[in-house]
């Protein structure tokens, strides 16, 4: 297959692959500033499976994929900014940001 | 035919008012109480005697009873058990017995329901035993006597009448009218429920006196020999006849039960058509027989239930006379005498019947030989006899059952009412609440009123006492031409007839029968021997000792005619009037047996003479013969020690089932409550694990539902 | 193969192993500013891989939102709150294996689902210029999506001046 002309599936896996590394560290990480940079790279692998769907494959609407695309990369944006805010403000308030210090709802 | 028979209705009804009226205003107006419970039964006397006679001459029979019933019970649309009542000739030999027999002694007890009056103040009272700690026991007398420090010098004090004189009558008043439902009754409910009734009666009438402790008895113990006092009361008394009767009426009621459920009704006309007709089937009827019998031994004190009825005694005389005698015991006879029909269809319950009658008899007689109470001996005898007709029942003859049962009522009761009439008037004369007597084995603490160690001579102050007890003694020992005898002899007739017919257990039966005429014999005329003749061998002054009142005495003598005479009526050389009274069209004649007739009037007579010659004139010691024979002698006067049996059982089996409970209460229930409290709590703390404030555990939770979520739509599902 | 296809297919494995380097290595990484600009490396890959499927206007919103803005955005973060080490704490050790885990059965899952999925692929792979489409698409088919973004914009914007003000 690595000698195949490059297709669909090349893209989707890498996706895939780059999705379940973002996933682990969004999992896995203490900073809360390290989650939200792999929750950004789940969404750009996302973005990436998309595109290359609006590539390759026939769909009702014209690019929908990359429409689809821009629409997530600006929700993203959005959600950067206010998830960022937050972190800043608990940073003020507890003088860390580890997520696992941050347990004031611990039953 | 015309007949009143609606009248029945008021029969068991106005002795029930009375007790009402009686119970609730009248209770502290002594004679009113007395006139009005005396009135009620008066009147349905009356109507029994009517009834009777109409019976008599045909209104009714065997196979056409009349019947009168108002729906009570309604268990669906279509099942509605009855509240009736049932005429037919046994019903209403049975109505003129207890009514005769209750009017008399009611009458009666107005005469006994006396006291001297210092006595009266402290709640302890009445001449049937009390125990005061005032009687010193210090001085010893000439042997065979019985001694203490007189109480009175000079003559007694008088008599005032019992503080509860009252609720006496009220309390006769209800069990008559139990008594008069339970005969009537048309069905097996009604007949349970009334039942109870005679148990309650039974219950409130033994334990009359129920705030007084005193002797009721003698233990000789087996290592010493000395005779000890048993101490206890009307109370306990009360209690262990109705727990005991208890044990019979659970059986009683499972049978009801039984038989409710196999033939859909309790009616005695519908089931004995259904036992005819082959409706119910052999196994049914022998359980549901047996289970009805297991209450018929319980009210009459049959083996292995025969354990209240001497304790029983520690009820007033009268109440021993009417419910001991006469009525409540018999109550078990007139059950098996309802369902004969099903008895009839069911050999084994038959056969379990007679043996239990049969056993019982001889062995209540071997234990009355020995007994030192006046009372206590009679009640042996009722049970032997009630032993009796349970096996003449047993030997398929429900009419020498019945017939013995309507003479013994008679004799049974006029001999209770003597010994009565003894310990009244022993006690009108002041004798004293304890005393001692000696034994060969040192003193023995008796109770003086009623011991026949200290009693004798009486023949000449107690005329009328004395030859009505002749009587009824000779009566019950069987001596020709006297009512007695032809029920007796219609009794071992048939037994040998079942034994010739059947062979086995009968003939055992049969030679416990006549064992049992020698026994009784003996031991009533040692009473006799010991109460009347000889000389006087109590503490006090023989000259008090006088002839019971009239309102006493005249009950004896009425008493006296049936239990001589009635027996005339269905003796075979007169026309076996009283069997075919009560069959009806199914009478079948019998021949007197003189072979059989004979052998039983020579027994008896034997034992007769034996009484004579170790209690009249003293030939032979009595002292002597129970020192041969100690150890039998130690077991018939500790009633074979059945009673410590019972209470070890009880014991044991209740000090089981308490540690079976607690070990569950406090292992299982406790444990399941516990467990419930400590399953939540560590729940609760594992549950607690899961809220741990931290953010990338609750993300890794939602990031696993996604794996399953994801696992499952790939493989799970169909075109994703 | 054309000589075209050789050239996708080198720049698609140069740069799909870049990001693949990146990715690894700012989930990782302790430094946050090295995670970040190993991120960067990896979005810039994105860019390239955008350009690779004829999606040209998407790198260059990619380049300017996601490396200019956001990353800069989380720099200044991570600047502003210091001496925050990634740093492993008690319980990670469990954390983190069942975050591979559970990454990896994803990843096997949906890896495992495009591969044997029949797709049905266009005649010819897309190949034209996407401004203007996307320009006219974003203000006739999908008007409202774009409005309503605009909309999120603006109270994101808002909220995280309002989250992060100080009293």
């Amino acid at each position: 297959m690595a000698l195949a002309p490059i297709g669909l599936q090349h893209f989707l896996v890498l996706a895939a692959i780059l999705f379940s590394i973002g996933m682990y560290g969004a999992l896995s990480r203490t900073n809360a500033v390290g989650v939200l940079l792999s929750i950004e790279l789940m969404l750009n692998a996302v973005n990436i499976m998309m595109v290359a769907f609006a590539c390759y494959i026939e769909t009702q609407q014209p690019l929908a994929g990359q429409m689809f695309a821009i629409f997530i990369m600006t929700v993203a944006a959005a959600e950067a900014a206010v998830g960022l805010a937050i972190v800043i403000t608990v940073y003020r308030l507890r003088q860390t940001i580890q997520v696992d210090e941050i347990d004031l709802l611990k039953g | 035919m015309p007949n009143n028979f609606a009248l029945a209705w008021l029969i068991p009804l106005l002795p029930f008012l009375a007790f009402a009226i009686v119970g609730i205003f009248l209770q502290r107006k002594h004679v009113l109480a007395s006139l009005i419970v005396i009135a009620a039964t008066t009147v349905s006397c009356g109507i029994s005697w009517l009834i009777f006679f109409q019976v008599l001459g045909g209104a009714a029979d065997a196979h056409h009873p009349w019947q009168s019933a108002i729906p009570w019970l309604a268990l669906s649309t279509t099942t509605v058990l009855p509240f009736g009542i049932l005429i037919d000739p046994l019903a209403a030999m049975m109505l003129v017995v207890v009514t005769t027999v209750s009017l008399l002694v009611q009458i009666y007890s107005r005469g006994y329901l006396w006291e001297p009056e210092a006595d009266h103040g402290d709640g302890h009272g009445g001449h049937d035993a009390v125990a005061h700690e005032a009687a010193g026991g210090d001085t010893h007398g000439t042997h065979g006597g019985a001694h203490h420090a007189p109480v009175h010098v000079g003559p007694p004090p008088p008599l005032v009448r019992d503080p509860a004189y009252g609720r006496f009558f009220a309390y006769l008043g209800l069990f008559t009218a139990a008594m008069l439902g339970l005969v009537l009754a048309n069905n097996l409910l009604v007949m349970y429920m009334f039942w109870e009734g005679v148990g309650l009666g039974s219950y409130l009438l033994i334990g009359f006196w129920f705030n007084r402790i005193h002797q009721t008895g003698s233990y000789i113990d087996p290592k010493t020999g000395q005779e000890r006092p048993i101490t206890s009361g009307p109370a306990e008394a009360a209690k262990k006849a109705f727990v005991t009767t208890r044990f019979g009426d659970f059986g009683f009621l499972l049978g009801i039960l039984w038989l409710w459920w196999h033939a859909g009704t309790l009616e005695f006309t519908s089931l004995t058509a259904l036992a005819e007709n082959g409706g119910l089937t052999a196994n049914v009827l022998t359980v549901g027989c047996l289970l009805l019998f297991m209450g018929a031994v319980g009210k009459s004190a049959q083996f292995p239930l025969h354990v209240w009825l001497p304790d029983a005694m520690e009820g007033p005389t009268p109440v021993s006379a009417l419910i001991h005698a006469a009525t409540m015991v018999a109550a078990g006879v007139y059950l098996v005498g309802r369902t004969f029909p099903l008895f009839e269809h069911a050999p084994a319950a038959m056969l379990t019947v007679a043996f239990i009658g049969g056993f019982t008899a001889i062995f209540a007689a071997s234990m009355g030989l020995v007994s030192t109470d006046i009372k206590r001996v009679m009640a042996f005898s009722t049970v032997s006899q009630l032993g009796y007709m349970m096996l003449a029942a047993g030997a398929y003859a429900e009419g020498a059952s019945a017939f013995h049962l309507f003479t013994h009522a008679f004799f049974k009761a006029l001999l209770f009412l003597t010994a009565g009439s003894v310990i009244y008037a022993l006690h009108r004369a002041g004798a004293p609440h304890v005393g001692y007597v000696d034994t060969p084995n040192g003193q023995a603490q008796i109770v003086p009123a009623q011991d026949l160690r200290a009693m004798g001579g009486l023949f000449r102050r107690m005329p009328i006492t004395a030859w009505t007890m002749i009587i009824a003694s000779l009566s019950l020992a069987g001596i020709p031409p006297l009512s007695g005898f032809w029920s007796k002899d219609e009794i071992l007739l048939s037994t040998l007839h079942a034994a010739q017919q059947y062979g086995g257990i009968y003939w055992l039966l049969l030679i416990f029968a006549l064992v049992t005429v020698f026994m009784t014999a003996f031991y009533m005329f040692r009473v006799v021997f010991m109460t009347f003749g000889g000389t006087f061998r109590g503490s006090m002054d023989p000259q008090y000792i006088r002839e019971s009142p009239p309102t006493m005495t005249i009950p004896l003598l009425i008493l006296a005619v049936p239990s001589a005479l009635v027996g005339l009526w269905g003796a075979p050389q007169l026309g076996n009037g009283f069997a075919r009274f009560l069959e009806g069209a199914d009478f079948h004649g019998s021949e007197m047996d003189f072979v059989l007739a004979g052998i039983s009037t020579v027994l008896a007579l034997c034992g007769i003479g034996l009484a004579y010659a170790m209690y009249g004139a003293k030939t032979f010691s009595a002292e002597a013969l129970t020192a041969r024979f100690r150890p039998i002698y130690v077991t018939l006067f500790n009633r074979y020690w059945i009673d410590e049996l019972y209470c070890w059982l009880m014991d044991t089996f209740i000090i089981a089932v308490a540690f079976g409970m607690s070990w569950f209460d406090r292992n299982v229930v406790d444990g399941v409550v516990n467990g419930v409290g400590k399953a939540t709590t560590v729940a609760g703390d594992w549950l607690r694990g899961l809220q741990t404030g931290r953010i990338p555990s609750y993300a890794l939770a939602v990031a696993g539902g996604l794996v399953i979520i994801a696992f499952w739509a790939v493989f799970f599902r169909h075109g994703l | 193969m054309s000589s075209t296809e050789v050239f996708v297919a080198i720049t698609f494995y140069v740069t799909a192993a870049a990001m693949l380097f990146g990715a690894v290595g700012m989930v990782l990484n302790r430094d946050m500013i090295r995670s970040a600009l190993l991120l960067i490396l990896t979005l810039g890959g994105v860019a390239v891989m955008y350009v690779l499927l004829s999606a040209d206007f998407l790198a260059i919103a990619q380049l300017l939102v996601y490396v200019g803005a956001i990353m800069v955005l989380m720099l200044f973060a991570i600047m502003l709150t210091p001496n925050q080490l990634d740093l492993p704490g008690g319980s990670a050790q469990a954390q983190r294996v069942s975050a591979a885990l559970t990454s990896l059965a994803v990843g096997a899952l949906s890896v495992g689902v495009m591969v044997s999925h029949p797709w049905v692929l266009r005649r010819e792979p897309l190949n034209m210029e996407t401004a203007e489409a996307i320009g006219t698409l974003l203000l006739t088919t999908y008007v409202l999506p774009f409005w309503i973004a605009s909309v999120l914009l603006t109270v994101g914007l808002v909220g995280a001046i309002v989250i992060a003000r100080e009293e």
